[in-house]
């Protein structure tokens, strides 16, 4: 079923079909606030309390407004709530978030993420485990640090590199697919 | 204090982290709001972290959404199409299904809950299973698929996106292709004994193995079922209609709304749209898969084509940022004639001036379109400040009326229109709700169409830059708009993989052309208008004749294809896009 019929009968009380059209966009959501938020578990309350709003607000969906757009600007509002008491966004690094998240179609990564898959699989010890436990796992770098007895100043430059290695590898394979 | 860029990605590091002191962030702004190259780069880095935290949420999509369905307020509604009775009558058609086909090579033993009916070979991309849990249950579970994982009855795979698909294989070897965008339900109908699916949006290729006797398999849309014995079809749903291709065997095709049948042979397509129009059989159109000239792009992607107002021209732009400008008479090994145009960014946009004397490209690189003089290759002008990732320029008959609009970024909603002589914004149009992918003006440049990403195109006086009116009805973005010669029709096409003819004059939609399988990224008339030509992502770019609304012929390039050019004199078509190469054809 196609999002609009799925949204149509969501404006009727369907909380299956809300669910359904809801469902593709969830990762983006969750990503968007935890770049807003920087931490996971803010990040799935977000994800938590735009679900709701969408739920109680679908009536407010036009049918000329995108729904992911519309989805993003709830979860924007959420995620700058969480923020709280951290210091505003500056207005350089706001722009480059936005640009990011321009896109919030469930596709707009979709080949990264496919390449990512991969080039995760040869990411090799601390590298591997860092990433694997602040990204997968939602644990800050302090409590990694921690757990593993390392440097603060260690592990983030481990997750930096890794990163960069990442980055490398899927504009390699991103590359090799075209 | 200043920073060097490696201190600066490590600071993006900590940011992401959410482990920045306040200090640091605020030097990080500063920083990146004069540093272009680390602004690039820290955009790069963001994606990556988009897409692994994307990753890592997709991996708990499946218990986030029942976590959320949950904690919903209100009572839970039942889904209409599935009551009770008709469960219990599944589970007696699933025992008989078990118990006639004992012999499947991938049955998993007692401990399977449910019998297996098929299983899903490949997926690419987003792809999902929904499967109800227990015959008690009314809302459906979602799990992502998987290449192995056993199909059940009832089952329902979605493929979500431009770049999802699947494939599903059953027993007896009946192969199921499904495209992007779509949604396939199996065996709901516990009458029937043979295999049952149900497309409900989007499109599929089956290849059916020859079904016993008495028990053919059954393919079915809102508007049509398809009796298969054995054979090799293609199915299209759109909200419109249905269209049944056969390239092998026959099927006997039933409009359900008044159970008119046609029986449709191989080479021959039926469309079923809504009674009284005939669903008779129609011949398939020539497939062409040999182009005049096939000339090799060092571009992995050809993104942008124009011809010159003289024909004899061809430029392409593309992934690599450069514009290539080909001889469309020459052969494969013609030397290159390029313009390193957008050195940071792929260029999405071209278009020629109307004296043939200058050209204009509009990149994906600080959002900045450049006009070339094509005599010494410098650009002369260079536009910025629309904060968008540009997608389609215009020029009008004066040459310096240009229109600029583009699909992403803070200003995608707005198109300007430019004065080129006095260097000045005439209207910013804001309309779309959402990016716009393309735009055309009438011939007689009073009315300029757009058609965006909130799925709907709008027309706009010139004079006054007011929207006059919207057109709706597709159910994906509109990815390319051009009007007819004679300025009566407007052309769209979409991601919902549908082309529509509207009427100028009154805005109502006149027909949906139904047949390619994937988004039609590119569409343009004949200059006599009585054609339309359009080039999608499926391969092939079809020659619609405009007085039956059938294809003409099929021009199978091979890859799938995102832009399309037509010469001036309507003889000639460029067709390119993600095969590296662009081809040239000659239209009857």
């Amino acid at each position: 079923m196609d999002e609009a019929k799925l949204l149509e009968r969501a404006k009727a009380g369907d909380k299956d079909a809300f669910s359904q059209a809801l469902c593709p966009y969830l990762p983006m959501l969750y990503a968007y606030g935890r770049s807003i938020c920087g931490n996971h578990d803010l990040a799935q309350d977000v994800v938590q309390q735009t679900s709701l709003i969408a739920y109680q607000k679908i009536g407010f969906l036009f049918p000329e407004v995108d729904f992911g757009t519309w989805l993003k600007g709830i979860a924007r509002r959420e995620a700058l709530s969480e923020r709280r008491k951290a210091a505003r966004i500056r207005p350089a690094i706001e722009g480059i978030l936005e640009a990011v998240y321009d896109d919030p179609t469930p596709e707009a990564v979709a080949p990264e993420r496919e390449a990512l898959g991969e080039c995760l699989k040869r990411l090799k010890g601390q590298a591997s485990e860092i990433v694997g436990a602040h990204y997968f796992q939602g644990q800050k770098l302090t409590q990694i640090a921690q757990e593993r007895s390392l440097n603060f100043n260690t592990v983030r430059t481990i997750l930096h590199r890794a990163r960069q290695v990442l980055e490398e590898c899927v504009r390699g394979r991103l590359a090799a697919v075209e | 204090m200043s920073l060097t860029c490696e201190q600066a990605a490590e600071l993006l590091t900590d940011l992401l982290a959410g482990e920045i002191a306040s200090e640091s962030a605020e030097t990080l702004d500063a920083h990146l709001a004069s540093c272009a190259s680390c602004r690039t780069q820290a955009v790069q880095t963001l994606k990556l972290d988009r897409a692994l935290a994307e990753l890592s949420a997709q991996a708990r999509v499946y218990e986030t959404t029942a976590a959320i369905r949950r904690a919903l307020p209100g009572p839970q509604h039942p889904s209409p199409v599935r009551p009770v009775a008709r469960f219990r009558r599944w589970i007696a058609a699933a025992v008989l299904l078990f118990a006639a086909g004992a012999a499947f090579w991938f049955m998993q033993g007692s401990a399977e809950p449910a019998p297996t009916i098929a299983m899903v070979e490949k997926t690419q991309g987003n792809v999902s299973i929904l499967r109800m849990p227990s015959p008690r249950h009314f809302a459906e579970d979602m799990m992502p698929a998987a290449a192995g994982q056993a199909l059940q009855a009832l089952d329902t795979i979605w493929t979500v996106g431009e770049e999802s698909s699947a494939v599903i294989r059953f027993p007896d070897q009946t192969e199921i292709e499904i495209g992007p965008d779509s949604y396939v339900r199996l065996n709901d109908d516990p009458t029937q004994a043979g295999k049952w699916v149900f497309l409900t949006a989007g499109n599929l290729r089956a290849d059916v193995a020859k079904q016993p006797s008495g028990r053919p398999m059954i393919l079915e849309t809102p508007h049509a079922q398809v009796v298969v014995r054995g054979t090799t079809l293609s199915l299209v749903n759109s909200p419109q209609a249905t269209r049944v291709d056969l390239e092998e065997g026959k099927v006997e095709v039933t409009r359900i709304s008044d159970g008119q049948k046609v029986e449709v042979a191989a080479g021959s397509y039926s469309i079923v749209r809504a009674a009284p129009e005939t669903i008779a059989p129609r011949p398939l159109p020539p497939l062409i898969t040999d182009a005049r000239l096939t000339l090799p792009d060092r571009s992995a992607r050809t993104l942008a084509a124009a011809f010159s107002p003289d024909g004899k021209t061809l430029a392409t732009g593309g992934q690599d940022g450069i514009i290539r400008l080909w001889d469309p008479t020459g052969t494969a090994d013609q030397p290159e004639n390029a313009i390193d145009a957008h050195p940071k960014g792929e260029v999405h946009a071209l278009a020629y001036r109307p004296d043939g004397k200058a050209l204009a490209s509009g990149g994906h690189d600080e959002f900045s379109v450049k006009i070339w003089n094509l005599a010494d290759r410098t650009a002369t002008t260079t536009l910025k400040g629309q904060r968008t990732w540009l997608e389609a320029l215009a020029f009008a008959k004066d040459g310096r009326t240009f229109i600029v609009a583009g699909a992403h970024g803070m200003d995608s909603p707005r198109v300007k229109v430019w004065d080129l002589v006095d260097f000045r914004v005439l209207h910013t149009l804001q309309a779309h709700a959402g990016g716009v992918w393309g735009v055309a003006l009438t011939p007689d440049e009073q009315l300029l169409v757009t058609g965006g990403r909130d799925r709907t195109a709008k027309v706009f006086g010139m004079a006054t830059g007011q929207l006059l009116y919207t057109l709706e009805g597709h159910t994906g973005e509109v990815l390319s708009v051009a009007v007819s010669p004679d300025g009566r029709t407007i052309a769209t096409s979409s991601r919902d993989k549908t082309i529509k003819l509207w009427d100028i004059a009154t805005g109502q939609e006149r027909v949906t052309l139904i047949g390619h399988t994937h988004d039609v990224r590119s569409i343009a008339f004949t200059p006599d208008g009585q054609c339309l030509v359009s080039g999608s992502m499926d391969g092939t770019a079809r020659l619609w004749d405009l007085a039956d609304y059938r294809e003409r012929a099929i021009y199978r390039a091979g890859f799938g294809i995102w832009c399309i050019a037509l010469t001036p004199d309507g003889k000639t078509l460029a067709t390119a896009g993600h095969g590296k190469t662009i081809k040239i054809w000659d239209l009857p």
